[in-house]
């Protein structure tokens, strides 16, 4: 194994990740652990809950991870990069085509078109996020007091510090 | 250790920075994106869909670096490539606010914060997460972020209701994505799609010129 070889299977990967994070594992699954055999299926389960655990996006988590459990420090600059080479290649080329139509009239309206669509995507994320994160009736409760604090609040409370006094909470009543 | 102190520097240090420039300047400087994406990369539990909860709140509510239409096209366009949504979300508002460096700076941003977690974790920290008050304090964020995320939706819901046309489509497209077979890039270009070709067939002229300001999300026209 060298790490061109993780490179390459990890721009593989970051090609394959549409949406991000829960479609980057059975990728990771697929190739690092079916093709090349780097890490074992144990590891991966390990790797999913540590990329979950920690802040920042699950796939790049998770991409990162399984770099340095194959190669150390630098697979795991190795996977970071393979991972977000092709997600930086695909956005530089979006806005080099884009730039040209900012103007068109029917650019604005794609504009408006688009946020249905985007509003309805984050309410299947909400439900899909909900169903695992809220798996009891003191969860259910700390999720349903978030919500209210930032409506009421009208936005002036930080959502990094109810996410922290959640943990806090946590700590309180799973400690 | 004054305990305020660390949180005014975590939530708040970017608006120092920002008030020695022009005092209703919206345009966010490069260091201000790296910092803005690096806070919100470093204590963003739950992924990338959290991730863009709390970039919502810091680019849009808190400073108005970009607008409500421009936020939810990048979202879709993030979504619609390939990777992770929030990095190439980061890379398209970042450009939208100060061209490649502006990319360049908020793409670093969340990126860096999760490199130094992953690698800390891979080399030291990995017991530490079989601690109880740390698994503890980790499901209780999880719960919070329901909620958050439960905001979020909302308030991009909220607006929706005003025209029937959004409104159905928003639900049909939560309903489809909600399907585990149907990949939400489908709902998204689907019902994208759709709306488009109702606008265009309500609109008899092309006399878009007043609709250039369009930070009202759509409730203006009727």
């Amino acid at each position: 194994m060298n790490l061109f070889d993780l490179l390459v299977s990890f721009m593989i990967i970051g090609v394959g990740a549409f949406g991000g994070g829960f479609t980057t594992i059975p990728l990771i699954e697929h190739e690092i652990v079916g093709v090349h055999g780097w890490i074992t299926a144990a590891e991966l389960s390990e790797l999913i809950a540590i990329a979950q655990m920690t802040p920042g996006p699950i796939g790049l988590n998770a991409a990162t991870y399984t770099g340095f459990r194959v190669a150390g420090f630098w697979g795991a600059i190795v996977a970071m990069i393979g991972y977000t080479l092709p997600s930086i290649t695909f956005c530089a080329t979006l806005i080099k085509l884009l730039a040209g139509l900012t103007g068109a009239s029917w650019m604005n309206t794609l504009k408006k078109s688009v946020q249905p669509a985007v509003a309805g995507l984050i309410i299947a994320a909400v439900l899909m996020y909900g169903r695992a994160a809220v798996a009891d009736i003191y969860a259910a409760i700390l999720a349903v007091s978030a919500f209210i604090v930032l409506i009421a609040s009208r936005d002036k409370v930080h959502p990094i510090a109810v996410i922290l006094c959640g943990g806090v909470a946590g700590i309180f009543i799973y400690g | 250790m004054n305990f305020y102190g660390i949180y005014y520097i975590i939530m708040y240090a970017p608006d120092e920075i920002q008030t020695f420039s022009d005092s209703k300047s919206t345009m966010a400087t490069i260091p201000q994106i790296f910092i803005v994406f690096f806070r919100v990369g470093a204590f963003t539990l739950g992924g990338g869909w959290a991730m863009v909860s709390v970039l919502r709140h810091e680019i849009i509510v808190k400073r108005t670096w970009i607008s409500e239409d421009d936020f939810s096209q990048e979202l879709a366009i993030a979504t619609t490539l390939p990777g992770a949504m929030v990095l190439n979300f980061s890379m398209l508002s970042g450009h939208r606010m100060r061209g490649a460096p502006g990319a360049a700076a908020a793409f670093l941003g969340a990126v860096l914060p999760s490199f130094i977690a992953i690698t800390m974790v891979a080399m030291f920290l990995f017991p530490f997460f079989s601690h109880s008050t740390v698994a503890a304090f980790l499901r209780g964020a999880a719960a919070a972020v329901a909620g958050l995320l439960a905001h979020v939706a909302f308030t991009m819901f909220k607006p929706m209701m005003a025209r029937a046309t959004y409104l159905i489509a928003a639900i049909v497209a939560a309903l489809l994505a909600s399907i585990p077979a149907v990949n939400p890039i489908f709902a998204l270009i689907l019902v994208t799609s759709a709306v488009f070709w109702k606008l265009k067939a309500e609109k008899p002229a092309p006399s878009g010129v007043n609709k250039e300001t369009g930070a009202d999300g759509g409730k203006g026209e009727t």
